[in-house]
């Protein structure tokens, strides 16, 4: 589903290179490394929310990297879901309006019994009519997870998507994620410093190495 | 459809932000539009009372005080003239038609105008019922006042000395109501008229006591008859030249062109309503900045939820016309807002300047001419405060925005 060659990016004088990576539909991929490896770069290059300056970025069938800016948010949206670390959320819409909204920019607008069946499964059935700003960060989370997967997209990358909860929810929104994945069949690329999460996924992992000077970047 | 929606809700989510925004607008159209109609209106109906008037005779005094109170019935009169000096005029070669008018009396702040059946038919007026005045103390009544006392046909009333709601009440020589005026939309709603000789014999009766009414009444004559002010129209422009010049310097009379003081007097309004209108811009100037600062702060607080909107799949244009539908929702809000503020506080002068100035309102309601510029404004106005803020979301780094978080 995903494959990556040798990328490059370039931070001002530093460059970032990070080492090929592989991940088919129904698979999981962990990357961890150290603070400043350059984890969200990677994440963002793989979402082409960044363009790399060597290497080739290939979604499905698709070269992404030379696509227009335009084409590219519209392939993003139909392609790829991304759960952050912080959970951002449309403050003016509710959680229901919020996951439909994102299928809706997807070009894929999902029937409310999908909708309701998929917040049931993430334990965020009860919380569809709240705004988000009234959800704990566990419920946020799982509302992002829930907006990631609403359009079945083939690929799913998410940037530190435990960082911010403690062990139980730590545990019980990984296993969510990689379940609902795996029921999609979609590729899920997880990035991470999280140690708990190793223990979880044990299967793929890809260690990024500290790069020179990195951990003075702004990253 | 989708983009209009999250604008509403973006709108309803910080709503003392955007009601400040509104208010502004509201305030600033409201104002301009009222300054136009008002102004259109006074024009209008200046210009219309005046059509066909080339001159006004009356006593000395201040020209722009005889205009406004024989054609426009709003100011004091300057007093008296005897009608012998006036005849000469009235029967010039180069006056196509004159209307002695005699006023002084008014009953409850409407005037009482003694005058011909001229005056009517030159402000176009048509009987809605009864007939002209044809003896003395009958009355014709213009719309406005038989509705507003329930003066019908027959009635009979009093009038009274002065022009004031108060004061001395003429007993004992009522006025019979002899006809009602169809509404005209002119000055004519607004006065009672009846023929010279009631007013002459009411106050000749009043100067000379109750025991000589019939002798004082039957027998005036001329030399002692006395008018307010005579409306004269002219045969041919040159008159306009001569006439009113020789007669201020040769005569005890005064000749007032109402064209001329009209102009004088719009020309005093007209400085006013400059002064209101630039505060009108000045409103509207700061309606802008206040929407500019009201979408650039929250865009500054929702950058991240444009970035979101961005890595969902909106594209920039997107994410531009969403700020551009933000400014114009409030713009249309500021519109209607304005409108029916500007039309409000018509509706509430109106009654006070029907009664105190003879200024009625025509189609107050319907939209003016300016007014269709003035929404265009309003709305461009928003739209260009919303511009910076709109280049600003289309610009967004979402990499660098999201991993700011």
């Amino acid at each position: 589903m995903l494959q990556t060659t040798l990328l490059q990016y370039r931070y001002g004088q530093r460059v970032l290179t990070f080492p090929p990576l592989q991940c088919g539909a129904g698979e999981v991929l962990l990357v961890t490394g150290a603070s400043g490896a350059g984890k969200t770069t990677l994440l963002h290059l793989l979402a082409g929310l960044l363009l790399p300056r060597a290497g080739q970025v290939r979604i499905g069938g698709t070269v992404i990297n030379h696509l227009p800016a335009a084409q590219m948010d519209r392939f993003r949206g139909r392609h790829i879901g991304i759960v952050y670390q912080q959970s951002h959320f449309i403050a003016a819409l509710t959680v229901q309006d919020n996951l439909q909204l994102a299928a809706r920019l997807a070009r894929k607008p999902a029937a409310a019994t999908r909708m309701e069946a998929l917040a049931h499964a993430l334990g965020i059935g009860h919380l569809l009519r709240q705004y988000p700003a009234r959800l704990s960060q566990g419920e946020q989370q799982r509302v992002s997870i829930a907006r990631a997967l609403l359009p079945a997209p083939p690929l799913i990358l998410a940037d530190e998507p435990t960082a911010s909860l403690d062990d139980d929810n730590c545990m019980a929104v990984a296993r969510l994620l990689q379940q609902q994945a795996r029921q999609q069949q979609a590729a899920l690329v997880i990035v991470t410093h999280d140690n708990r999460l190793k223990t979880l996924f044990h299967q793929q992992t890809v260690v990024l190495e500290p790069q020179a000077g990195l951990a003075t970047l702004p990253l | 459809m989708m983009t209009l929606g999250i604008a509403v809700r973006n709108l309803l989510h910080r709503p003392l932000r955007s009601i400040t925004s509104w208010l502004l607008l509201t305030c600033a159209a409201g104002m301009l539009a009222l300054l136009l109609l008002v102004q259109a209106q006074a024009a209008r109906q200046f210009e219309q009372h005046v059509a066909g008037i080339d001159m006004v005779l009356g006593a000395k005094g201040s020209p722009l005080q005889l205009i406004l109170s024989s054609v426009y019935h709003i100011d004091a009169p300057t007093g008296n003239i005897s009608l012998q000096e006036a005849q000469p005029w009235m029967q010039h070669p180069m006056v196509r038609a004159a209307i002695p008018l005699s006023l002084g009396d008014s009953y409850h702040g409407f005037r009482i105008v003694g005058t011909t059946p001229a005056y009517i038919h030159h402000y176009g007026g048509h009987m809605a019922q009864g007939r002209m005045f044809r003896h003395s103390m009958e009355a014709v009544l213009g719309s406005a006042v038989a509705e507003r006392y329930h003066l019908r046909i027959g009635s009979r009333f009093n009038g009274m000395h002065g022009l004031g709601a108060e004061g001395h009440v003429h007993e004992g020589h009522p006025y019979t109501v002899s006809g009602i005026l169809a509404p005209a939309g002119n000055v004519l709603d607004q006065v009672i008229l009846t023929s010279l000789s009631s007013v002459w014999d009411i106050h000749a009766h009043h100067k000379e006591h109750r025991e000589h009414r019939e002798e004082a009444g039957e027998h005036a004559n001329n030399s002692t008859r006395q008018v307010t002010a005579v409306l004269l129209q002219f045969r041919n422009p040159m008159a306009q030249l001569q006439l009113p010049r020789w007669i201020n310097t040769h005569t005890r009379l005064q000749a007032a062109v109402p064209a001329i003081e009209v102009n004088r007097l719009l020309s005093l309004m007209g400085s006013g309503i400059q002064l209101l209108r630039m505060i009108g811009w000045l409103l509207m100037a700061l309606a802008a900045c206040s929407i500019f600062l009201m979408l650039l702060q929250s865009l500054q607080e929702r950058r991240y939820e444009l970035a979101l909107l961005r890595s969902l799949g909106a594209g920039r244009v997107q994410l531009l016309a969403l700020v551009l539908t933000e400014a114009a929702l409030l713009g249309l809000a500021g519109i209607a807002g304005g409108y029916l503020l500007s039309r409000g506080i018509l509706a509430a002068l109106q009654p006070g300047l029907a009664q105190q100035f003879h200024y009625v309102l025509q189609h107050w309601w319907q939209p003016g001419p300016g007014e269709g510029g003035i929404a265009l404004l309003v709305l461009l106005v928003c739209l260009l405060a919303a511009l910076l803020p709109g280049i600003r979301a289309f610009r967004l780094n979402i990499s660098k925005t999201l991993s700011h978080a």
